[in-house]
């Protein structure tokens, strides 16, 4: 069996999945979607587990820039275990004023919804994908963060 | 790395079988990294087990020599056995619009044994000692316990792709020892086949079914794909099977029981 060939990489691509939100966030929501916000997780409880353990770490990764409709977008997401805690826009669009008025808005939308999206679905029931369109499923992205979550610290 | 030291996040698996990926992802935080590697494995080889004995495409498969008439039914597998009761249950259940005999080239019970082969491993998973996992097999979903690794009754959360938007969901609904499929044309063209003549066909956008077992709900909303609209019908009469149908126009049906609020849980199956 191979282990998890899930890298950072695949978290670069789950990106690519969450960035179609900045698009969302700067045009009147589309009917049909919602993405529910839940309460936030409780804290975690480690029940007397050995301090042996390699503990939940939080890794914080840079996406890559992507051109949208609306002019580039970066994101920055931090994850610690497979939660994802928080998504913060590096870069948005920087037009006239009034897109910057909208992405002044649209940043922290934009974090609250990415929050939103991956802190609370655990799994993405869908149509049967192939190998191929696993690689664009938001179940990819999920498996993305929970593989950079779970990969244990090398000890020695 | 340290194989004997407890995992606390759990581990996730993601494994290319049955023509598509599934992904395995336990939660339990008590587990040493080797025990949860073992119960992996044992999920991982029943899915490929599943493959072995069910493949359409291999001509040496316990399905594909049923297909030629190469065995009889007496010296099948006791597996097969298993899944061909089912099929003819949900076949019922359906009525006949889930119909894996009368599917072009013969005998096919696709469209529940890959969900089927996910309880199997989800089965696997809790035998060696998982307790809070997750298994995704191409989008239909088994879980057990829950997705905190805690006894505390929240479930797992599981979003609905839209399939009208590749990155939205259409909901989120939070499971229970239950199962969730869906079925639709969005990824990999119209699949539905009409159990009357053979033909494909597209009456659907996506239809998700909710039942304890997922090889049930995979057939469910196989027959539902095929059916159209008109499928609320039985997949109302049908006990504790809860669905959301979506039209080719975008409207939302739902059975009476559907979850409706984001935390809701659908009572489990009778």
């Amino acid at each position: 069996m191979k282990p998890v060939a899930l890298t950072l990489s695949g978290l670069v691509l789950g990106l690519t999945a969450v960035l179609p939100l900045a698009r969302q966030a700067a045009t009147p929501p589309q009917l049909g979607v919602q993405i529910a916000p839940v309460a936030a997780p409780p804290p975690p409880t480690n029940l007397g587990a050995p301090r042996l353990a390699p503990t939940a770490r939080t890794v914080s990764v840079t996406g890559p820039v992507v051109a949208t409709r609306y002019g580039p977008v970066q994101v920055r997401v931090v994850l610690t275990g497979h939660r994802l805690v928080s998504a913060v826009a590096v870069q948005l669009p920087d037009g006239d004023g009034q897109s910057r008025s909208i992405n002044r808005a649209a940043g922290p939308a934009l974090a609250r919804q990415a929050v939103a999206s991956q802190g609370t679905v655990d799994g993405i029931s869908g149509a049967t994908w192939t190998s191929n369109g696993y690689r664009r499923s938001l179940q990819a992205a999920l498996d993305a963060a929970r593989a950079a979550a779970t990969v244990p610290v090398a000890t020695g | 790395m340290n194989i004997d030291l407890l995992s606390e996040t759990g581990i996730l698996h993601v494994e290319q079988v049955m023509g598509t990926t599934v992904t395995l992802d336990v939660r339990d935080q008590h587990l040493t990294r080797a025990e949860l590697a073992r119960a992996v494995l044992a999920a991982v080889e029943a899915l490929h087990e599943a493959d072995r004995m069910f493949s359409t495409f291999r001509p040496n498969s316990a399905i594909s020599q049923l297909r030629r008439g190469n065995r009889q039914p007496e010296h099948l597998p006791a597996d097969v056995v298993s899944v061909l009761v089912r099929c003819a249950a949900a076949a019922e259940l359906t009525r006949g619009w889930f119909d894996p005999w009368a599917m072009p080239g013969g005998f096919d019970p696709t469209g529940l044994v890959k969900g089927w082969a996910a309880q199997r491993a989800l089965r696997q998973l809790t035998r060696w000692g998982a307790r809070h996992a997750l298994v995704n097999a191409g989008g239909d979903i088994a879980v057990s316990g829950n997705a905190t690794a805690t006894p505390d009754g929240s479930g797992w959360a599981v979003g609905i792709q839209d399939p009208f938007q590749a990155s939205g969901l259409l909901t989120t609904v939070r499971v229970r020892e239950m199962s969730v499929a869906t079925s639709g044309a969005y990824e990999r063209g119209s699949l539905a086949i009409d159990p009357a003549n053979g033909l494909p066909v597209l009456r659907l956008a996506s239809a998700t079914v909710i039942a304890a077992d997922l090889a049930l709900a995979d057939a469910c909303s196989t027959g539902a794909g095929a059916h159209g609209p008109d499928a609320l019908l039985w997949l109302t009469a049908a006990r504790g099977v809860e669905a959301l149908l979506i039209t080719l126009d975008g409207e939302r049906l739902t059975t009476p029981g559907w979850p409706t609020g984001e935390t809701l849980d659908p009572a489990p199956g009778a």
